[in-house]
């Protein structure tokens, strides 16, 4: 405690204590209007350092997540185009049934084999669907059209190398989303898959002799079954994948959900406190001002006469 | 039986009134620079006058001692020379901290964190845009909207680097002014030895010039902002100041030495010149180096996934993208339309060792600017309390001047009141006297 106060030493005093009130005001009334108590990283280094880290990682989990939803169209294209390939096959086989029958005669097996011809097109255009323009059955030739038109077109333009088609699901985690079309449609005559048992058993329609009626009756059927079962392993594996890509998607959501809340505590301003807070130095501004006019302003000056 | 002269009262009536007035006069003086800065509150020092000895007049014969009146033996300054010792460390201080956190101050803003639009948000979505790549490896658009992201990273690397090296150049441009020849360390310096002159020849004729000397701590006040001031006194009413860690001394009697080299003056000085520092010891050299630091990783780390130049340059000046939408990787050549392999490997960056390394930067900078801005806190406290503790010995009371005011009037009243007396006492003697029967 000083033993002398002056006026001066008063009202310089009376002057830092608003100064230093104003300061604080305007402070917490920057937080209210702006909503954020970091508003620089002084005002809480190592809250703006998890601040950061919490952005990277809100950031991280949208762009996975848009990456499944990527990933799900891709599937989805997938699996409508399998889809397609086993009414296919089963089209195909009611019509080899109905084409291994000996009571038909060779005009009406040619016309279903000419349907068959037409079922061999259909699938191939199936195997040629696009996600976005780009051919889901080609691994990663995505622009390469996977089949052609016609016999001709029967055999697969896509890659062959095995390489996956991957898309990034989590920090470091990537799935490959594409089918290879060349182990489940097959690249043309003698392969035993799907496009060359349906061009056997139109073959074998056409040519109508025993052999190939009895092969129609039996190995075609069985090829059939054969590539079904194929089918519904591709269509599985789709399906998991997919399952894997939902439950993914639905941690992202909870990770962007817990972090943003955090990131919101980290940053934002606790509103109600902070209001609780401007009235308190609102009084105490009040206070200072007041008492300041009081002491200020009279001296022994004010009553000499 | 010696006698005194009947006209010795008026004299000594004569003294009491212009002491008075003298007191008066301080007075007004003390009210009239009550805000004046640096002055010192004055008071006349009365004394009693040198008494007259009269020999016989007491009953038994002895010697007595008749009181002349009052006499003004100086005028004084009130001032306590530790407090301004005081004053003058803590204003080094704040002088210091101030500096230093209105410059970090100014070095945290260029970094625009936390925000949407900082460093860290624009790696984050550049990071997303090798996920984009990924997702559609063989688009034009998405390998465009990768190169814009990534020359948006290197121009904004770059711009926080020009902004800090800014913040560095500005401390030491006003380094340069402070100490130059038109700056405040030569002008205070200048200003000290004049003040040194003309006190010496005052002091020389036996008087005591306060206000002088005044305006010389308040010279000397100006330079402890600026830096460490250590003085010594020469005797004669004459000063030699030290200043900062310079080897001679800035003044010394009438001599004024400048420019010197300082390494470490403390002050707003030492402040402009450790965080102007261009050697790594610098503050903003040290954070460039961090910056310098986060933007090779980034460089490093991202150019060894996409196995050719992506990033060119080496650090945060020269960082630049060294690919077109033409020429980015996709995949390991030679490949295939829909290869992502280096896409998915680079997406895994994100998160590492560069955003690391910035959020490190962004709160090691944060810390250091929250530091010196608490410091300046404090010191302010300190200083204020030490300019107390300095205004409650040396500031003007108006309340004392006031009362003093009355005192020394009624004084001079009682003066001239005594002074009449003793007039119309040597009236009776003079004019009444002998005039029995007239």
């Amino acid at each position: 405690m000083l033993g002398r106060v002056t006026n001066g030493t008063m009202s310089r005093e009376l002057l830092t204590d608003i100064t230093s009130i104003t300061s604080r005001i305007a402070k917490i009334q920057g937080s209210i209007s702006s909503g954020k108590q970091i508003e620089t990283p002084s005002d809480d280094p190592l809250g703006t350092q998890r601040s950061l880290s919490l952005r990277s990682v809100i950031e991280g989990s949208q762009q996975h997540q848009r990456n499944i939803d990527e990933a799900t169209g891709w599937l989805q294209t997938t699996d409508d185009a399998l889809s397609d390939a086993s009414a296919i096959i089963n089209r195909a086989r009611e019509l080899t049934v109905q084409g291994a029958s000996d009571s038909l005669g060779p005009e009406q097996r040619s016309a279903i084999a000419l349907e068959l011809d037409q079922l061999a097109e259909a699938l191939k255009e199936s195997a040629n669907a696009t996600y976005q323009g780009t051919y889901v059955f080609s691994g990663v030739a995505t622009t390469t059209r996977p089949y052609g038109a016609g016999l001709a077109g029967d055999g697969f333009q896509g890659d062959t190398s095995g390489t996956p088609v991957a898309r990034t699901i989590g920090p470091g985690v990537s799935v490959p989303v594409n089918t290879n079309a060349g182990a489940v449609f097959g690249s043309g005559s003698g392969d035993g898959k799907l496009i060359a048992t349906l061009r056997n058993i139109a073959t074998h329609l056409r040519s109508g002799t025993t052999v190939d009626q009895n092969a129609l009756r039996t190995t075609d059927l069985a090829d059939l079954s054969t590539n079904l079962d194929t089918l519904s392993q591709a269509r599985a594996t789709v399906g998991a994948v997919q399952s894997r890509l939902d439950t993914a998607k639905s941690r992202l959501g909870d990770v962007e959900l817990t972090t943003t809340k955090l990131l919101s505590e980290t940053e934002d301003t606790d509103l109600a406190k902070a209001i609780l807070d401007l009235t308190t130095q609102q009084n105490v501004y009040q206070a200072a001002l007041r008492s300041g006019a009081s002491i200020i302003q009279p001296s022994l000056l004010d009553f000499l006469r | 039986m010696s006698t005194v002269s009947a006209f010795f009262g008026l004299n000594t009536a004569l003294k009491g009134l212009l002491a008075h007035q003298r007191s008066l006069d301080v007075t007004a003086h003390n009210i009239g620079n009550a805000s004046t800065e640096g002055y010192s509150r004055q008071q006349a020092v009365l004394q009693s006058a040198d008494p007259l000895t009269i020999a016989g007049v007491t009953s038994n014969g002895s010697v007595a001692m008749l009181g002349a009146g009052v006499d003004v033996e100086s005028f004084n300054r009130v001032r306590d020379a530790f407090a301004d010792l005081q004053f003058r460390a803590q204003n080094m201080a704040f002088g210091q901290n101030d500096a230093t956190a209105s410059l970090l101050n100014q070095a945290e803003l260029s970094l625009s964190e936390p925000s949407d639009n900082g460093i860290g948000q624009v790696l984050a979505k550049f990071w997303s845009a090798w996920d984009d790549l990924s997702n559609h490896p063989e688009s034009p658009a998405t390998r465009q909207a990768l190169v814009n992201q990534a020359q948006l990273l290197t121009d904004r690397i770059q711009t926080l680097r020009s902004d800090l090296t800014a913040v560095r150049t500005q401390a030491q441009t006003e380094y340069g002014l402070l100490t130059g020849p038109t700056g405040d360390v030569l002008s205070a310096a200048q200003d000290i030895a004049a003040l040194n002159q003309a006190i010496k020849s005052a002091v020389q004729q036996g008087a005591q010039p306060n206000d002088l000397m005044d305006r010389r701590d308040v010279a000397l006040d100006k330079l402890s902002a600026l830096g460490q001031v250590s003085v010594t006194d020469l005797g004669s009413g004459t000063i030699q100041v030290n200043f900062g860690d310079a080897a001679l001394p800035l003044v010394d009697d009438a001599t004024v030495t400048w420019p010197q080299t300082l390494t470490s003056p403390g002050g707003r000085l030492g402040a402009l010149l450790k965080i102007g520092d261009a050697t790594a010891a610098g503050t903003i050299t040290s954070y460039l180096s961090d910056l310098d630091g986060m933007a090779s990783q980034i460089i490093s780390s991202v150019n060894a996934v996409h196995g050719s130049a992506f990033f060119s340059g080496t650090d945060a000046a020269t960082i630049g993208v060294a690919v077109t939408a033409g020429t980015v990787r996709a995949a390991t050549p030679p490949a295939a339309s829909g290869a992502n392999d280096i896409a998915v490997t680079m997406s895994a960056l994100r998160g590492q060792g560069a955003d690391t390394a910035y959020a490190n930067l962004v709160a090691r900078i944060g810390g250091e600017s929250r530091a010196a801005t608490l410091q300046q806190t404090t010191t302010q406290a300190l200083k204020d309390s030490a300019e107390d503790r300095r205004q409650s010995v040396s500031g003007v009371s108006m309340d004392e001047e006031m009362t003093n005011m009355v005192r020394f009037q009624r004084g001079y009243q009682a003066s001239a009141r005594a002074m009449s007396t003793i007039d119309e006492m040597l009236d009776t003697l003079i004019n009444r006297t002998g005039r029995v029967g007239l």
